[in-house]
Order: C-alpha cells, then sequence, then structure tokens
C-alpha cells in the first residue's frame, strides 16, 4: 500500500508536477526548494506510486542537440495524496482560535 | 571536464549499481539543459558556473538518500541511535587511544628525519661486543670520511645537547646547541631559509660561523639583515652564516636546536678540552653517510667494514676489537631504540588491549540490535538470500560503524597529540624544555584505517553469522532464541575475554601504581635537597698536584663562609655523577664490579663528606686529621661491598685491600650505607671511598649545602681565583638532576596509568552490558522461581554461578597472561620485580569483585519486583 502521508516539501513537489512542472530543475525552480530535496522527494514518491516517470523521445532530443530528460506525471493515488495533504496543511495553517496567530506552516 | 561533472562522476559512484547509468543519465540531462537555457539567458560565465556547481551539489544529496534507501541498517541506527551512539563512543575511544600510541611509537621509532631522501642516508656505528652502537672519536670519523667509496659524503655529530647562553642585541636567553661536521646540511640535503649553511670561519680565522634556526631567527624578530650579523653565545663572538629551514628539526629526538656549530666553535665557547678533537679513544660522533647512487646495502656495509679493519689494524691497541655497522638514519640513538621500543610497545600492549574491550562492548552491543532484526533476516532468507548474501550487508554495516567511529577517534586523538606536541615538559634548570612532535602523519593514518577495517570486520563477524544464522533456520525453530546454547557460548566467550583483559589493565594499574610508589621513595643513600655542586679543573685553574691541597683547603674556606651555606665537601665526582675505577684486590682476588672490566669503583672524598651529604656510617669511622698524605693509606667501604668481598666477615674493619697498580695496601675503617653512584634505576653496588688528601685528582668536586642564591657560590670561587675553570654551578642542583632521572620513568608510569585507567572503565562498561544481557536472558525464570519462593539471596546465587565460571577462566588468563609480561614490565618500569604477587592477587580480585558487583547491580532490581512483572515481560 503506497505511503500517502507527504511531509510539506513533498506536497510543494507533487503539487509542482501536478501543474505541470514535469522536470527535476523546473521543479526546483517553481518550489524554490534545492535539488538535494527535490531529487529524494521525486524517488520516495515514485516508489510509492504517486508519481511516475517517463524518459523524453529520443528523437526530440537528439533534434534539439541534447540529451534525453526525465518527466515525472503525477498518477491517480498522487492526485488523492496532494489533496489530503493540502487540506491537512490549510486546517494548520487556520488561525488559533486562543492566539489568533497561524499556528505551523506558511506558504 | 567542468567541476560540476566531476561531482556528478563521484556521486554516481554512490548510488546501487542497478539504477546507477539511469540515476546519471538524468542528472546529466538536467544539467546540460541548465547550462543551455542559463547561456541563453545570462552573460555571466561566472554566475553561471556557480549555480551549475550549486545544483550538482544536490546529486551528492541525492545518490546519499539512494545509499541510505538501500542500506536499511543506517536507518535502523537511526532507530536505535543511543545504542548506535554507545557502540560509536566505545570504539572512538579504543581507536583514540590505538591512534595515540602509534603516533608515540612512530614519531620516537620510525619517522625519518626531516631531510632530503632519507632512505639514501645510512647511520654508521662503530661496533664491539660491548656497545653494539657506538660513536666514533673524531679522527676516527675524519677516516672514514675520506676513505668511503658507497657514500657520497659521511657528516658527524653528537646525540647529545648543550644549552649555552645567547646574547643577540639586548636580549639574553639560553638555547639549544648542537655541534657539528662542517658539511653536516650538505649531506643531509638541508635547504637554507637565508645565507649558507656553512660552519667555517672568517679570513680572519677569529670569528666562527654559526647556523641558526628558523625558529630562533624569527625569536630575534625575523631580521633579514641576521645573516653575517654578530652573536654572543656563552660570551663568544659568533658570525651568523645562515638559517636552516624551519622544516628540518635536526637530528636529536625531543630537542630541537636553535644554533649548529663546529667542533672548533663549541670548544671557543664550551670551553670543552681539546682532546675531544684528537683522542682515538673518546668516542662521541655518530656517523651520518649519503649512499651514491645504484650502492646497494651489502655494497655500503661492506666498505665501512673495510675502513674499520683499516683502522683495527693501524690502532690495534685501541681500535682492536672494532667493527662497523649500518642501521637507517634515525632522529633516536640506536642504542637507545630497544628500551623505547619496549616501553612503548607496552604502551601499545595496553592501547590494544582497550580496542579489544572497545570491539568486545561493540559485538555484544550489536548482537543486542541484530535480535530485533530477525524477521527482517526471516524475509530476506524466504525471498531466497544466501548466507554470505546475508552475512555480508550486516559486516559492511559494522564496518561502517567504526568508520565513523574510527573518524571520531582520529579527530580526538589528533586534536589531543597536537596539544601534547605544543606542551613542553621542563627537566629541570639546566636543560631546555623538552618536546616531541607527535602529530599523526600519513604512516598512523594508514595503520589506524587498517585496524579500523580488520576491527570492523571482527566485530561484525559474529553478529552477522548470527543473523544470518536467524534468518535460514530462525522459520522452523523461532521459540529457541532465548535459550539458544550458541548464543550463550558467544556471550559467555565475551566475558571471558572481558574478564582476563580487565585482569591485566588491573594488573597494569597496580603495578603502575607500584613504581610510582618507588619512584617517590627512591633510597638515594644521601640527602640531595639543596645540593648545589660544579667541578673545577685543577689544572687548567693553574694548580698542580703540588698546590691543589691548599686551594682546595681555601675553595673550602670561602664557601662555607657564605651566608646560606651549610655545609661544603670536597670529592673527585658528585653523588650520582659517576666515580672512578682502580684494580684492586682482596686476600689475592680481585674485587670486581660487574660491567667495569675488572675493576673496583672508587670515590676520592674529604673529611666531611659523608656528614654534609648525608651519608650512614653503619660501622668503625670516617676520614678526619690522620689520614693525611703520606699516612697509612685507609679506605671506607659500602655495604655491598661488605657483602660481596668479605663475606661472613664479622668486623670489616681492619681488613685490607691492595691497589694493583704501586700494590700498596689500604686498611678499611669503616663501612657506610648503599647509596645510588651513577643512575636512579641501578642495583646495589660496591662502592670504596678513599681521603681526598691521599689521591691527586685533576678534578675536583665542590659541593655546598646551600638554601642561598646559588650563583653567589660560582662568584665567590671566581672570586678567590680568577683563572678557575669550573662548570656546573649555578647552573644546577641535584634536586635538578634527580628530576631530570625521574622525568621520564614517571612519564612512562603517569602514560600507562592513563591508558590503564581508560581500559579498565571500558572492560567494566563492556562487563555490565555483557552481564546484564546474559542474565536478563532468564527473565522469565527468575519470574517462576519468585512465584515458587526462590529468596533474593537464591536469586543472586544463581546469577552468580552462571558467570562464576566465567569469571573464574577469565581471571586465570588474565594472571597467565600477565605473569608472561611480567619481565617486560620490570625492565620498563622503575621499581618492579620479576614477579608481583600483590599487583596480581589485587588484578585478580578487582576483576573478580567487577563481575560480583556487576551481576548483583543487575539482579537486585528484579528480587524487588512482583512475580508477576517479571512473567509479563514475557
Amino acid at each position: 500500500m503506497p505511503d500517502r502521508y507527504l511531509s510539506l516539501s513533498a506536497t510543494f513537489v507533487l503539487q509542482a508536477v501536478a501543474n505541470g512542472y514535469g522536470y527535476g530543475f523546473d521543479i526546483m525552480d517553481a518550489t524554490g526548494l534545492p535539488s538535494g530535496t527535490v531529487y529524494p522527494a521525486l524517488r520516495r514518491m515514485e516508489a510509492s506510486s504517486l508519481v511516475t516517470s517517463k524518459w523524453e523521445n529520443a528523437a526530440t532530443a537528439q533534434r534539439e542537440q541534447r540529451p534525453p530528460r526525465k518527466y515525472y506525471g503525477i498518477t491517480r493515488s498522487g492526485q488523492i495524496a496532494l489533496a489530503d495533504a493540502l487540506e491537512r496543511y490549510r486546517l494548520a495553517n487556520r488561525p488559533s482560535p486562543h492566539t489568533g496567530k497561524a499556528s505551523a506552516v506558511k506558504r | 571536464m567542468r567541476l560540476h561533472r566531476w561531482i556528478l562522476a563521484a556521486a554516481s559512484r554512490m548510488v546501487p549499481r542497478a539504477s546507477r547509468r539511469e540515476w546519471r543519465d538524468e542528472w546529466e540531462a538536467e544539467l546540460h539543459h541548465r547550462e543551455a537555457v542559463e547561456q541563453e539567458w545570462s552573460g555571466r560565465a561566472r554566475g553561471r558556473r556557480l549555480d551549475l556547481l550549486r545544483r550538482s551539489t544536490g546529486a551528492v544529496w541525492d545518490a546519499l538518500w539512494l545509499q541510505s534507501h538501500r542500506w536499511y541498517s543506517l536507518r535502523l541506527f537511526g532507530r536505535h541511535w543511543r545504542l548506535a551512539a554507545t557502540a560509536i563512543l566505545s570504539l572512538a575511544i579504543g581507536i583514540a587511544a590505538t591512534t595515540t600510541g602509534l603516533s608515540a611509537y612512530n614519531a620516537a621509532l620510525l619517522r625519518p628525519p626531516a631531510v632530503a631522501e632519507p632512505r639514501s642516508l645510512r647511520l654508521i656505528h662503530i661496533h664491539t661486543l660491548e656497545n653494539p652502537f657506538d660513536a666514533a672519536s673524531l679522527p676516527e670519523f675524519t677516516t672514514y670520511r675520506t676513505s668511503t667509496r658507497a657514500f657520497s659524503d659521511i657528516a658527524a655529530f653528537p646525540y647529545e645537547i648543550s644549552s649555552l647562553a645567547l646574547k643577540a642585541g639586548d636580549r639574553m636567553s639560553q638555547i639549544v646547541a648542537v655541534q657539528v661536521s662542517d658539511n653536516f646540511f650538505g649531506v643531509l640535503g638541508v635547504e637554507p631559509r637565508a645565507g649558507v649553511l656553512t660552519l667555517g670561519t672568517s679570513p680572519r680565522h677569529d670569528v666562527f660561523g654559526v647556523v641558526v634556526s628558523e625558529k630562533l631567527w624569527r625569536t630575534l624578530g625575523s631580521d633579514p639583515r641576521i645573516v653575517g650579523a654578530t652573536i654572543r653565545i656563552n660570551d663568544q663572538p659568533v658570525t651568523v652564516a645562515g638559517v636552516a629551514a624551519g622544516t628540518f628539526g635536526g637530528m636529536t629526538w625531543a630537542f630541537e636546536p636553535d644554533v649548529w656549530m663546529s667542533f672548533d666553535t663549541a670548544q671557543k665557547v664550551r670551553g670543552s678540552p681539546p682532546t675531544a678533537l684528537t683522542d682515538r679513544s673518546q668516542r662521541w660522533l655518530h656517523m651520518v653517510g649519503r649512499l651514491r647512487p645504484g650502492v646497494t646495502a651489502a655494497q655500503a656495509s661492506a666498505d665501512v667494514a673495510a675502513i674499520a679493519g683499516g683502522i683495527a689494524h693501524d690502532y690495534p691497541s685501541i681500535s682492536g676489537n672494532h667493527t662497523a655497522i649500518l642501521t637507517a638514519a634515525t632522529v633516536t640513538p640506536p642504542g637507545e631504540r630497544a628500551w623505547m621500543a619496549a616501553v612503548l610497545g607496552s604502551l601499545l600492549f595496553i592501547v590494544l588491549l582497550t580496542l579489544i574491550v572497545a570491539c568486545a562492548n561493540v559485538v555484544n552491543l550489536l548482537l543486542g540490535l541484530t535480535a530485533t532484526r530477525q524477521h527482517e533476516m526471516l524475509v530476506r532468507a524466504a525471498l531466497g538470500a544466501s548466507r554470505i548474501q546475508l552475512v555480508v550487508p550486516l559486516i559492511r554495516e559494522a564496518v561502517l560503524l567504526v568508520m565513523v567511529a574510527a573518524a571520531l577517534g582520529y579527530g580526538a586523538s589528533w586534536a589531543i597529540l597536537v596539544k601534547l606536541s605544543a606542551l613542553t615538559v621542563s627537566l629541570g634548570s639546566i636543560l631546555p624544555p623538552m618536546s616531541v612532535d607527535l602529530r599523526p602523519d600519513g604512516i598512523v593514518l594508514l595503520a589506524t584505517t587498517a585496524i579500523a577495517l580488520a576491527a570492523g570486520t571482527l566485530v561484525g563477524l559474529p553478529p552477522a553469522l548470527r543473523g544470518a544464522s536467524d534468518g535460514l533456520s530462525g522459520a522452523l525453530n523461532r521459540e529457541k532464541a532465548i535459550a539458544d546454547p550458541r548464543k550463550s557460548r558467544l556471550r559467555g566467550v565475551l566475558i571471558l575475554v572481558q574478564v582476563a583483559v580487565a585482569t591485566v589493565v588491573l594488573a597494569g594499574v597496580g603495578i603502575s601504581l607500584r613504581s610510582l610508589f618507588a619512584l617517590r621513595h627512591i633510597p638515594l643513600g644521601f640527602s640531595a635537597r639543596h645540593l648545589v655542586y660544579g667541578e673545577v679543573d685543577l689544572r687548567r685553574s693553574g694548580y698542580d698536584a703540588a698546590h691543589a691541597p691548599a686551594f682546595m683547603e681555601r675553595m673550602r674556606e670561602r664557601v662555607a663562609a657564605l651566608p646560606g651555606v651549610d655545609g661544603v665537601t670536597l670529592a673527585s665526582n658528585a653523588p650520582m655523577m659517576g666515580y672512578s675505577t682502580e684494580r684492586m684486590t682482596i686476600d689475592g682476588k680481585p674485587a670486581v664490579a660487574e660491567g667495569h672490566e675488572g675493576e673496583t669503583p672508587y670515590l676520592a672524598v674529604d673529611e666531611p663528606y659523608f656528614s654534609t651529604i648525608g651519608v650512614t656510617v653503619l660501622q668503625g669511622r670516617t676520614f678526619d686529621s690522620r689520614d693525611r698524605a703520606g699516612r697509612a693509606d685507609v679506605a671506607v667501604v659500602n655495604r655491598t661491598f661488605v657483602r660481596r668481598y668479605l663475606p661472613g666477615s664479622q668486623d670489616p674493619i681492619g681488613r685490607r685491600v691492595r691497589r694493583e697498580s704501586d700494590g700498596h695496601l689500604i686498611d678499611i675503617v669503616g663501612v657506610v650505607a648503599d647509596g645510588k653512584y651513577n643512575e636512579i634505576d641501578e642495583d646495589p653496588q660496591p662502592m670504596l671511598y678513599v681521603p681526598l688528601a691521599q689521591r691527586d685528582v685533576p678534578f675536583v668536586t665542590v659541593i655546598a649545602r646551600s638554601a642561598g642564591p646559588r650563583d653567589t657560590v660560582a662568584a665567590a670561587l671566581e672570586e678567590l681565583e680568577p683563572r678557575i675553570v669550573i662548570g656546573g654551578i649555578g647552573a644546577m642542583t641535584l634536586d635538578d638532576a634527580l628530576r631530570m632521572s625521574t622525568t621520564l620513568p614517571l612519564a612512562i608510569v603517569w602514560a600507562t596509568l592513563a591508558l590503564a585507567v581508560v581500559a579498565v572503565a571500558m572492560s567494566v562498561f563492556g562487563l555490565y552490558s555483557t552481564v546484564f544481557y546474559a542474565v536478563s536472558q532468564r527473565r522469565m525464570e527468575i519470574g517462576i522461581r519468585v512465584t515458587l519462593g526462590a529468596s533474593p539471596r537464591d536469586l543472586f546465587g544463581m546469577a552468580l554461578r552462571q558467570t562464576g565460571w566465567l569469571t573464574a577462566c577469565g581471571v586465570l588468563g588474565g594472571l597467565a597472561s600477565g605473569l608472561a609480561l611480567m619481565p617486560l614490565a620490570a625492565s620498563v618500569f622503575y621499581g618492579i620485580a620479576a614477579v608481583e604477587p600483590l599487583a596480581m592477587a589485587g588484578a585478580a580480585c578487582g576483576a573478580a569483585a567487577i563481575v560480583i558487583a556487576t551481576t548483583y547491580s543487575v539482579v537486585r532490581p528484579w528480587t524487588r519486583l512482583a512475580a508477576m512483572d517479571l512473567l509479563r515481560v514475557k
């Protein structure tokens, strides 16, 4: 059974993939996270079937005189996990009834 | 190749082989794409390169993550971090101790001098039966230098140093000086920091050239004009010819010279007797030669042997039994190396024991961890993993654990050794402080890595085999694990080894303490407190045999009149500063002391000698006004003299000794207590005292017991006789001499004690955890016994029976090892006999007490728990 609990940084990465940022460095640019965070997160989510990967068409890459890149896409499980995670972090970011301040995380 | 591609290539080695290709392709494509995009958008090449570099470091983290994902154990260690931290700490202490021991051994015995191509240097020793590594006289050195064909050149230096007074400008300081041959720096290949490294004289032959160290040059203010400047050493002007490069620390271990000077310069500034440069029998120079290219060791040996043969032929009376041998160039005198190897070998032994204890502790901890991995092993085995496939990852994990510990231990040891290397040890006021560069070098790093790898494999093997066994057979008989006899056997071996090691190191502690006590209570046979002394050269001071007695009387009266002086005496040698020897017979038999080639040791002393230095008179009388020149020859002997040469004699007073040189008979008039005459660790030896008034001595030592300023004694003697040639007074007291003699033995004792205490502490910790685990395996049984009415005493007895036999065997093994090592300990430690029953019995009792206390502390909490609490564990 896939591990659907996502950390905040993994949520950022998955959301970037869901928004169409399919390459590692594009995801880094979109999230502002370092490569040492993005890649392990992608590996973990791929192992949990939240994302899939496929290699770019070799002919396209050859036409542009560069090596083919690896493209990541979100799966159905990934979409569910992302929705769960976003809901969880949205709740966490709601102001506390006691202090009136956001309790945990900020986007 | 760009730097980011290098990083990628290096990081890819960490990625599991199966996915390495794909991983690298992905990263290369991303970096290539980024490079192309940035090239298009940004014109700044430098910023672009930095961005790529920053991004490529992410590949390292990615690769590490993949590796950690693969190594389940890394996460397991993280989960059991207390256990992993304990294991790493335990091993780090063991590795730190090992690195420290290896560094000391390396610094003293292995590290070559810091010169050009030390491998082509050889030390040339005069070899005799009495002294296999003897030095050469200056005339002999000259012969070797001019006659050799195997060496391109030969230089000479003594392993001794001098402490001299330096005056440069307004600055006064004590410096370490060494006298060397003029080609010394050329043969060693030392580069100058400034000027030239030659030791010639000035054209006028009145000012001598010296070479100073870079350290002294910096102390003097790093003045670039120092070359050619005149400084004063012992109030004699010398010219600085050059500054030696700071990397060269000289050829004398523990003392880095400040100044190198030629033999002629040394004679001028130190006032040493000229016979040292001409007398063939005065051997004080060690020779070092640079082999010609292509010359083999055998050819070089044959060359020096031929030269030695020629010298033996030409000077049969002095050099008849000599030959020459070669050894590698070292900074420690070859004659001292065997002794140093014994000392440092003993320390290394204790260090290795510490490491063994640490390894045993880690094996125990890993066994505990392996027990939690039974299911993992079962799954792996069920998926088809072979025994080797189960064992190898576990060993790799243990090696990783050990390598982390090794890095920590090495780092800690390096920090400690850097601090220790900067420390200086005071050796009294006459010698400069001693310091040794103990910093670990490449050899130590290599040895530590090899030891760590071996330790990692050894530590990993038993738990790995255990784990593999659990995996392969556990599916069938999982329930037998707790009482598994194989597991019990392994723990039994661990307890046995730890008890044996604890016994040996406790014996080491006992022996160190015993030696420390002996060093604090050395029976000198006299009182050294506030004794100052100086040797007066009567002939060079202008006094021959006829006038010396009156001069000696005047010296005694002058010093006695000084304020603060409680007593003055004159003797041929100061206490513990040696003696003379002469052929003597008793009842026709030679009175021979060991090691003196058929001669009897004697001291010429004046009337108040015994009372002034505090020698106890046992029988008869000492010297008085009757014992003058021309009267009957008399002597006082010590107790060992009587015991050895006059055995069975009830009353040695009146017995006679014959002096072979003139046939005179000497009456024994008194017997005094034994003392130390040369070294603090010498065996009791016979001594014969004769009246100074009845001997013609060229040198006499003035000894005063003075609580006042020491310089006043020397000043008073110089005031009495301006021509006086005197050495020692004002600079050294017997307290200093004793401190010098005991510094090294004390350092050995303290180093051993410190290491042994660490080893004992680790043994106690290891024993506690092993016994705890072994006894706790019987929790359920204990619960049942408590239910059936067993008393705390019964439970303690039960647990003790479990460890009793193992403890007894361990103690016996430790005692056997300790006894086998006693001859080595006796040669290394001061005041230690070949058998030390008290230390051995104490060690055995101590080790047994540790096990009993540990067992009690493990069982005690359970005796207070209800039976259900104990059973609920299951």
